[in-house]
């Protein structure tokens, strides 16, 4: 037999192991039978909600390549450039419905996030009270039963004293698991972004069609028309999908937004429309409709409340006419009118709105939200091919279904963010970024006693300054985090989180589910270091604080691998979550049988144009014209906007190294036109000054962008030291955006908590060395 | 100096990248002369918390180690679980080992000056030795050289030294503080 010289080395060394196991038998073991075939996994990308299918291949524990799934609904067997370059390589897939066998950047470069050495890899608790963003903390590392054991022993003092009131949890209502949690506790303070992206938007269409949906059929439009849309360059490639096939097949797509973006590229007209004037137009685009009788009379009559309040609805749009709209918005009456005549004839049309978007960002967001919802109804496309339409999904039991708790303690307390004084936030269950920071340091000082963030930065407020200050009034900060964001740097205690290439979960797909789909999650390789999972926390806890919430029938505790696995069977998908995950995906199609009943408040199953709950709840029942929360002044004459750069998600990914190197840092965009009036050249650094704060980075000149606006990518200006690519670079967008006090909301009218982050207006002048 | 005690000396700096307890490290520092362990004793002679500390500022820190323990991190990609990695695993598994923690790369700086250690021991050929020198050892200059930028408890500022010294073969040399910084 031929022995290699490795092998050769192996036998005899392999007697010589014991010496180091001696001395290092706390690092080294014997070598055990490696593995060392390659296996392909299935999972569902994380970066994003989309949750595209991936296909991993792992090599001896290591992620060694990611392609999108064929198979998937949704990526379409493509994937993000944030997922593919993780691995350095990218196939396409084209078969898949939804990423079509590609991932996204973001999703491709997700192994890149996966082994950042920057990530936070044990729990860890501060040893200097002194709290700043500038201030060493003093970590020291410490065991996770000494973390747990910790934070639930403050939560319970917060508790005994102060009531649940005093906790406030920055964090997702999601798993399942950790909403058993913070009710089991009674939370009545739990914040999300959702304000700063689709709060209005999931609203209004809950009210006026039955329920939000992501769904979009622009594949079968023959008409598109894009309130400041941009999902293109969001990168989430169903709708990219959806665009360019739309596109193929000869539809017309038209766009409004201050700047000639990335979708306006696909658009056959494009309108560089005033800031917050988005909802001029489409009122105005109503008012044609209905005045020349354009709407589609079989949906209108049949399928919505236009009968009932006839009058009321045409008497309110009569007054928004084109030629007033044009005053407002920039865009010509006549444009108007030939618009929304198309828009009206040309069908399927659709007017999609979604997500951190112009149209979802300004304070008259749920008006516009309302006026776009109106104008897919008169298209008569709701839940029809090439409009708006309701997933088919699969709805997958929770872990009340699966193990029902006792009775919940009820909800009672003081609500920081004071989103108690608007109904329709409150119904809706999700909080208010853009309010908290006036809650925290005005409203309600010292009321919040103990903190629990879990991935969200500060970054992710209006004005991150006043955020800063606010926490640092809290005597007791846990944040979990797959990386040190700058909230790590005010915290107590630090958890690491696993990324979603290390946790299991089986996910429904709701962003085009013209058939039922459900995608298992796998830890395609195990978690690095110490890193658990939220699910894995809440069950700690809740055992150590609510320990009747968190057992089986038997008495056992509840364990979120036996739930996951109950979830796989009673799907009728496989006896449990690892056979399940062998499939991967359940995609089953099945014809799609358009609605005739809608889901909408009030029992009447149809459509709402006029939404007879609303005045109940503060709003007007129809839309109405409101200007944008600030107007260009002397002082601050122009508009200021910002956007999340297509590599990039929210402010999660700028420590990427490859997205790093793909966008590093952001720049003032300014118009050519502007510049020279400015005496600001290419790369001079410049100044943008808001009543909220000021910010400085150097200029980009584009002719892309509106003269009387500047632009800033999100995401940008972590601070110096916590990571070590991003740290430091570019500037912090929010520090420009004012946040302000539920009251202010209200005052604006601002019933549906939208966070106004499109609103700020700005000076912008050069820095002279 | 004989691979026993070069040895026992790379046992030392790879301690010195895994532990933060004084008592382990004192043991650890048996095999080098008097006037180190001197150096070591006073390096060492602080609170054991702030030991602690320094080794997560430095090499763990959530606010953004200014000096990762993994080779990988200093590669062109600069992320973990790179080619690094895989070979020190595939060097590792040659000798009947592995790293007893799955979840961890295994170019940490400790296990490799710890195996590098196993080596000497183990009577390879000087090429075997300077093949692994080569590939896993030479980028500890690189550590060092953050350390050194970096590091404000003396026991560090020490390791450094001493594995720049090791690692670039001038180990007869007895290493000293830079501007009189004084381990004792």
């Amino acid at each position: 037999m031929a022995l290699s010289r490795r092998s050769f080395l192996q036998i005899t060394s392999a007697a010589g192991a014991g010496r180091l196991l001696a001395s290092f038998g706390d690092v080294f073991r014997a070598a055990q039978p490696t593995p060392l075939a390659e296996r392909t996994l299935i999972t569902a990308c994380g970066v994003c909600d989309s949750a595209c299918g991936i296909r991993a291949t792992v090599r001896d524990g290591v992620l060694r390549f990611m392609e999108g799934l064929p198979e998937d609904l949704q990526g379409r067997g493509y994937l993000c450039p944030a997922s593919a370059l993780a691995s350095g390589q990218m196939r396409t897939l084209p078969e898949d419905l939804q990423g079509r066998g590609y991932l996204c950047g973001k999703g491709k470069a997700a192994a890149a996030l996966l082994y950042d050495p920057d990530r936070l890899k044990y729990p860890m608790k501060r040893t200097n009270p002194a709290k700043g963003l500038e201030v060493d903390p003093g970590w020291v590392r410490i065991s996770w039963t000494e973390a747990l054991d910790t934070i639930a022993a403050r939560f319970r003092e917060v508790l005994d004293r102060h009531g649940p009131e005093a906790l406030l949890f920055v964090t997702r209502p999601a798993p399942d698991l950790w909403l058993r949690f913070m009710r089991s506790i009674g939370a009545v303070n739990r914040v999300d972004h959702i304000d700063t992206c689709y709060t209005a938007d999931r609203i209004v269409q809950r009210y006026t069609v039955g329920g939000k949906s992501w769904c979009n059929d622009l594949e079968h439009a023959r008409y598109i028309l894009l309130f400041g849309w941009d999902l293109v360059a969001r990168n989430k490639l169903v709708f990219t999908h959806g665009i360019v096939a739309a596109k193929e097949k000869g539809a017309k797509v038209v766009c409004f937004n201050p700047e000639y973006s990335i979708t306006a590229r696909f658009a056959d007209e494009w309108y560089p429309i005033r800031p917050g004037a988005d909802l001029a137009v489409a009122l105005a685009m109503i008012h044609v409709i209905l005045s020349e009788n354009l709407f589609d009379k079989d949906f209108v009559q049949n399928y919505t409340n236009f009968p009932q309040y006839e009058s009321q609805i045409r008497q309110h749009f009569a007054q928004y006419t084109p030629e007033w709209a044009e005053a407002e918005s920039d865009v010509s009456a006549e444009v108007i009118r030939h618009l929304a005549r198309e828009f009206a004839t040309m069908g399927p049309s659709i007017a999609p709105a979604h997500k951190k978007t112009l149209c979802a960002n300004y304070a008259n967001s749920g008006q516009l939200c309302h006026a776009i919802s109106i104008l897919n109804i008169l298209a008569g496309t709701i839940d029809r091919p090439g409009g708006r339409f309701f997933p088919r999904s699969v709805s997958i039991p929770g872990v009340d279904a699966i193990v029902p708790p006792p009775p919940y303690p009820a909800v009672k307390g003081r609500r920081v963010d004071g989103k108690d004084k608007l109904p329709l936030v409150l119904e809706d269950g999700s909080g208010l970024f853009s309010t908290l920071a006036d809650g925290m340091l005005n409203k309600y000082p010292g009321m919040i006693q103990a903190a629990f963030i879990n991935s969200y930065s500060l970054l992710s407020f209006p004005s991150p300054q006043r955020m800063e200050q606010a926490l640092k009034t809290v005597p007791f900060v846990v944040v979990m985090d797959t990386l040190p964001v700058d909230a790590t740097s005010l915290a107590d205690i630090v958890l690491p989180s696993i990324t979603y290439l290390e946790g299991n979960d089986v996910l429904a797909r709701d962003y085009h589910a013209p058939w039922p789909q459900v995608i298992a999650r796998q830890a395609v390789v195990p978690p690095m270091f110490e890193a658990k999972s939220i699910g894995f926390v809440a069950v700690e806890l809740g055992k150590r604080l609510a320990p009747d919430y968190f057992k089986n029938p038997d008495g056992s505790w509840i364990s979120p691998a036996a739930i996951l696995d109950e979830k796989a069977r009673r799907l009728g998908l496989a006896a449990n979550i690892a056979e399940f995950a062998a499939q991967g995906i359940y995609s089953k199609e099945q014809p799609f049988v358009p609605r005739t009943s809608f889901a909408t408040p009030g029992g009447t199953g149809k459509c709402q144009i006029y939404v007879p709950q609303f005045p109940e709840k503060g709003a007007e029942p129809l839309p109405v014209w409101k200007k944008r929360r600030d107007l260009p002044s002397p002082e601050f004459p122009y508009y200021y906007l910002t956007f999340i750069p297509a590599v990039h998600r929210r402010n999660s990914t700028e420590n990427n190294a490859i997205l790093h190197e793909m966008f590093p840092e952001n720049a003032a965009m300014i118009n050519p036109a502007l510049a020279a009036r400015l005496s600001i050249r290419e790369g001079d650094r410049v100044r943008i000054r808001s009543r909220a704060g000021a910010i400085e980075l150097p200029a980009h000149l584009t002719e892309t962008l509106r003269p009387d606006c500047v632009m800033v990518a999100h995401g940008f200006g972590h601070r110096s030291k916590l990571l070590s690519l991003a740290g430091g670079k570019g500037a912090r967008d929010g520090e420009v955006i004012p946040d302000w006090s539920v009251e202010e909301m209200i005052q604006a009218g601002d019933w549906f908590g939208a966070g106004a982050i499109m609103d700020a207006v700005v000076n912008i002048e050069p820095v002279r060395a | 100096m004989p691979p026993a005690e070069l040895a026992g000396r790379y046992r030392f700096v790879a301690r010195g990248f895994l532990s933060t307890d004084p008592e382990v490290l004192r043991q650890a520092a048996a095999p080098l002369d008097p006037h180190e362990m001197t150096l070591v004793e006073g390096a060492l002679s602080g609170d054991p918390t702030e030991l602690e500390k320094e080794y997560v500022r430095l090499f763990l820190s959530p606010a953004g180690a200014p000096c990762p323990l993994w080779q990988s991190a200093y590669s062109e990609e600069g992320i973990l679980m790179g080619d690094d990695h895989a070979s020190a695993l595939e060097w590792y598994r040659a000798h009947g080992l592995e790293p007893a923690h799955d979840t961890e790369p295994a170019d940490h700086a400790g296990l490799l000056l710890a195996f590098y250690a196993h080596m000497l021991e183990s009577g390879l050929s000087a090429d075997e030795l300077a093949a692994f020198h080569q590939r896993h050892l030479s980028w500890l200059s690189q550590l060092c050289d953050r350390i050194a930028a970096h590091a404000q408890h003396p026991f560090y500022r020490l390791l450094a030294i001493m594995t720049r010294q090791l690692v670039a073969g001038a180990s007869e040399a007895a290493p000293r503080l830079p501007d009189g910084g004084s381990g004792a």
